[in-house]
């Protein structure tokens, strides 16, 4: 099946007012999908679901055999590629965006028998499901907290090992699935169990914009988006081209820039003070602070790069207190007062 | 002649013109005429344009679209067949009762609104189909809420409402035989509307003041302001006039923003018909303070009391009565397999889990996966030619019930707990509602003091909202333990069959000195005797809706009314005089397990 998406305008990512948070977190993981994604939370009608597509939207399309990958079957390399090539088209395709509709089966999820060459030619096929078509791109979990259990822990495991194993049906299929994990939900709709928070990467928080300026500015996107579409994008193109080429030179620098040990030191520090189990936290910190100081364009990790990615890099790892009243953004910030 | 559905008439007329409204949901008692009205609203569409009735029933695959049988078989490879949201592109969709719909159904519903379509990817189909229509839906909210990411994807959230004043109900009644039609003037102005709506531009200031409406109201949805706008925009068309005038702004105020309120605030002009406070019940309005369930009045809690004959004496029951102090849950419906990982599964109704072997008078025929099975028999079996089903190869589908608990907390807030016991209390109940998440239980809270008890959390909330309803609740007063258990009544009756939950859970917080009777004592009876001569009839009515109760007992000295009380409930005891947060919500736990 081919993605209709491409064909409906999307809106551009530069166009979204507000949000920071939500924006920088994204574009660590575009920087560096190594961060291990992001979970959105905050309140409905905020842009969530806009902005992840958008993003996939803006990056730089990539090689078609990049996105595609080749099959194990039975343990045995077999050469063939997971999407035929001639399928697929040009050569350059935009970053895989997969959105995970709410009523998937496993079966669709991860991969199945592909029911019609087993029967008209009764051979058994490996048709893949949106698990390979993601590969390479994003996939969005929009409302984490509605989706079956079976097939979040289906695509936490895979997300996290970045290969995808189906054994069913008579098939034995291995294949790399390599992708951006992002998800999205309402913190009044219900919570999220801990052990799922801690595998996405980054935390974002996000909440309505008050600021009626903002607001007003949200609106009149909006409706000049839908009135005109090609006019809109047309208008802020030289803003998306600005901040892909950003993206692209930050990817670029990513494997030359550094943290050292001191601040390294003062990471580990902070993730003490906050009590804070395990050392996702400070490994997170500091892959999302390299991420960081690539996007602003330089090779030594400043101060600034692991105070600006340290909340949304810890928020979700603190350990919970029924009666904690203050924001755990806040107490981060505390936190960092005397160690930054 | 004024009429209750007059905002909805408007709404349905505005959605009709400006289809980026998204939807209307009306909202109200039955008997309001809601229904005939939502059906009528389809002439307000030219004709031919699709108009799809969503059943409460329906299954996914007719939602969203699956199989079609008699094409598949036929062409020997999976061929789909479009469900009702791709019929309804282009045109309306209509769902009654839309808050009773099953909450899969009511995801998938809100997704494709967000989205303009239709993904389908199931059982081995892969198809999009384009899905833009709007939505109209009824509900009667007394019947619980309708799901808030849905109420967040339509401009519209309308009442329904039952008229007070003597004219305007004779006129309904005269005219309640007559098969409801939309004036054909409306339709004409829709019509022209239509035309009209190309060439309305909003000036700036307009848009300043609903925004600023929306930050005054504390809107929490950055969407609600864009309706906002294009429903004045939407008004300034019905009326056939440019430019926007102030009175298509109130509208948008009235109909679009004050309904998604988190903040009270007199917003609306005063010569407006309704004030916002009329607004129905979003859900996020009224869970703060107030139940959405209807509170008991003073006559259904006489009929408890005089329905006492009904109750089994409690000392036949209490023989049979397990030692644990959690009775058996009620066995899952068709369960397959028994046990904790059974929990859940059968083979009629939930989620479509997996396929098994089976005859289809089992269950329903999993199509696909018995043709996958046919193929791979079929080539060991070295069948030449097409492929023959046999009965080795028939798979029937298995479905997995989320079937969590209901645990209501009852949490005494009243002037002998001290205030201490209040907050330990409030955070064992925020720290359980965290673990429940992993087992799909649903929490709901209930406060209690001076002479009433509260749902101040409804089931279904997060703990975000917990924490705001607990930080903000008023203690001391007397101790109205049955007005508590009257409402434990209501949410373990109605609400749990509602919740499709496995069954109920009481958990009780209190020192168990009722001092407040439900019903005032009579002349020099003792009042704390008539008050515990209530809570012991309500608590025997409450025990057969309970699978398990606990009494935490907060008191300082042994003794008093718990033990009873818990005896009473068919429960367990637990004196914890000076228990931490943490150890109430490890009892609390332990016994939960045990249920499991």
């Amino acid at each position: 099946m081919r993605e209709q998406s491409a064909a409906s305008p999307i809106f551009p990512f530069t166009a979204i007012v507000g949000q920071e948070e939500m924006k920088r977190a994204l574009l660590l993981n575009a920087v560096d999908p190594g961060i291990g994604g992001v979970m959105i939370m905050g309140h409905r009608g905020t842009a969530k679901s806009t902005a992840v597509r958008a993003l996939a939207a803006l990056l730089p399309p990539v090689r078609a055999h990049e996105a595609k990958a080749e099959v194990f079957i039975q343990g045995v390399r077999t050469g063939i590629p997971l999407f035929p090539l001639e399928e697929s088209g040009p050569d350059l395709i935009p970053v895989p965006f997969v959105d995970l509709p709410l009523g998937a089966t496993e079966d669709r999820v991860a991969g199945t028998l592909d029911i019609e060459a087993a029967l008209t030619r009764g051979v058994k096929v490996f048709e893949p499901g949106l698990l390979a078509r993601a590969h390479g791109g994003f996939l969005y979990i929009d409302e984490v907290n509605l989706l079956e259990d079976h097939l979040v822990d289906l695509l936490l495991d895979v997300a996290a090992s970045g290969v995808n194993v189906v054994e069913r049906e008579g098939l034995s299929v291995r294949h790399p699935a390599r992708f951006v994990l992002v998800g999205s939900g309402n913190p009044e709709e219900g919570d999220l169990r801990p052990q799922l928070l801690d595998r996405f990467g980054l935390h974002a928080h996000i909440i309505t914009l008050t600021d009626v300026e903002q607001r007003v500015e949200i609106v009149t996107r909006a409706e000049a988006f839908r009135a005109n579409p090609a006019a809109f994008l047309a208008e802020r193109e030289p803003k998306q081209i600005a901040l892909r080429e950003q993206i692209v030179r930050a990817r670029g620098l990513l494997p030359n820039t550094q943290m050292s040990h001191q601040l390294l030191l003062r990471a580990a520090e902070l993730c003490l003070k906050l009590g804070v189990d395990g050392h996702r936290g400070e490994i997170t910190i500091a892959r999302a602070a390299r991420a960081h100081a690539a996007l602003e364009g330089h090779r030594d990790v400043n101060t600034d790069d692991v105070r600006d990615v340290a909340v949304m890099s810890l928020r979700h790892r603190l350990r919970r207190d029924p009666l904690e009243e203050i924001d755990t953004g806040e107490k981060i910030e505390k936190a960092m007062e005397g160690i930054m | 002649m004024p009429h209750g559905l007059d905002d909805a008439r408007i709404a349905l007329s505005l959605v009709a013109i400006e289809p980026g409204l998204k939807g209307v949901l009306i909202a109200g008692p039955s008997g309001t005429g809601k229904s005939v009205l939502a059906r009528a609203a389809r002439m307000l569409w030219p004709e031919g344009t699709p108009f799809v009735e969503v059943p409460l029933g329906v299954t996914m695959d007719r939602l969203v679209g699956g199989i079609d049988l008699e094409r598949t078989l036929a062409a020997g490879r999976p061929v789909v067949a479009p469900g009702l949201l791709a019929q309804a592109h282009g045109g309306v969709l209509y769902v009654d009762e839309i808050n009773l719909l099953q909450p899969e159904s009511a995801n998938v519903l809100h997704h494709t609104l967000a989205t303009g379509q239709v993904r389908l990817e199931r059982e081995g189909l892969s198809e999009t189909h384009s899905a833009e229509f709007v939505l109209i839906g009824t509900f009667n909210p007394a019947e619980g809420p309708v799901s808030p990411a849905l109420l967040d994807r339509v401009a519209f959230i309308v009442p329904a409402k039952t008229l007070k004043d003597v004219p305007s109900r004779a006129h309904i009644a005269a005219t309640a035989h007559q098969s409801y039609t939309i004036p054909s003037d409306v339709i004409h102005m829709v019509e022209v509307g239509r035309e009209v709506m190309q060439y309305i531009s909003v000036p700036r200031n307009t848009l300043k003041e609903l925004c600023a409406a929306a930050t005054a109201l504390k809107v929490e949805s950055n969407r609600a302001e864009v309706f906002a706008v294009r429903c004045a925009m939407a008004n300034t068309a019905l009326n056939a006039r440019v430019p926007i005038t102030q009175g298509d702004i109130d509208l948008a105020v009235r109909l679009v923003l004050a309904p998604r309120a988190t903040r009270h605030m007199e917003i609306a002009k005063p010569d407006a018909t309704q004030t916002p406070t009329e607004t129905p019940p979003s859900r996020e309005r009224t869970e703060g303070r107030s139940s959405d369930a209807p509170k008991p009045d003073v006559g259904q809690v006489g009929n408890l009391s005089h329905n006492q004959a009904d109750v089994k004496p409690m000392d036949e029951e209490e023989k049979h009565a397990p030692l644990g102090l959690l009775r058996e849950p009620s066995k899952a419906e068709g369960g397959t397999a028994a046990g904790k990982r059974g929990r859940g599964l059968n083979l009629r109704r939930g989620r479509h889990i997996r396929s098994l072997p089976g005859r289809p008078g089992r269950g329903q025929l999993a199509l696909v996966d018995t043709l996958k099975a046919a193929a791979l028999n079929a080539s060991s079996r070295r069948e030449a030619g097409g492929v023959r089903v046999q009965r080795e190869d028939l798979r029937i589908k298995q479905f997995r019930q989320r079937t969590g608990l209901l645990v209501v907390f009852a949490v005494d807030a009243s002037g002998s707990m001290a205030l201490n016991r209040i907050n330990t209390a409030k955070a064992a109940a925020i720290s359980l509602l965290q673990s429940a998440y992993v087992h799909r239980d649903k929490i709901a809270l209930i406060s209690f003091r001076r002479d009433r008890a509260e749902t101040i959390l409804s089931p279904g909330g997060g703990v975000a909202k917990a924490r705001r309803v607990l930080e903000s609740l008023p203690t001391g007063g007397r101790t109205p333990l049955s007005a508590a258990l009257a409402e434990v009544y209501q949410l373990a009756g109605e609400k749990a069959c509602h919740l499709r939950v496995a069954g109920t859970v009481l958990v009780l917080i209190t020192d168990a000195r009722s001092n407040q009777p439900l019903r005032s004592a009579p002349e020099n009876a003792d009042r704390e005797t008539v008050a515990m001569a209530e809570v012991e009839r309500l608590s025997k009515q409450i025990r057969p809706l309970l699978v398990g109760a606990l009494v935490m007992d907060t008191r300082r000295s042994s003794g008093g009314n718990g033990p009873d009380l818990a005896r009473w409930l068919g429960g367990q005891y637990v004196h914890l005089p000076k228990a931490s947060a943490g150890q109430i919500a490890e009892t609390v736990q332990g016994e939960m397990a045990k249920l499991r």
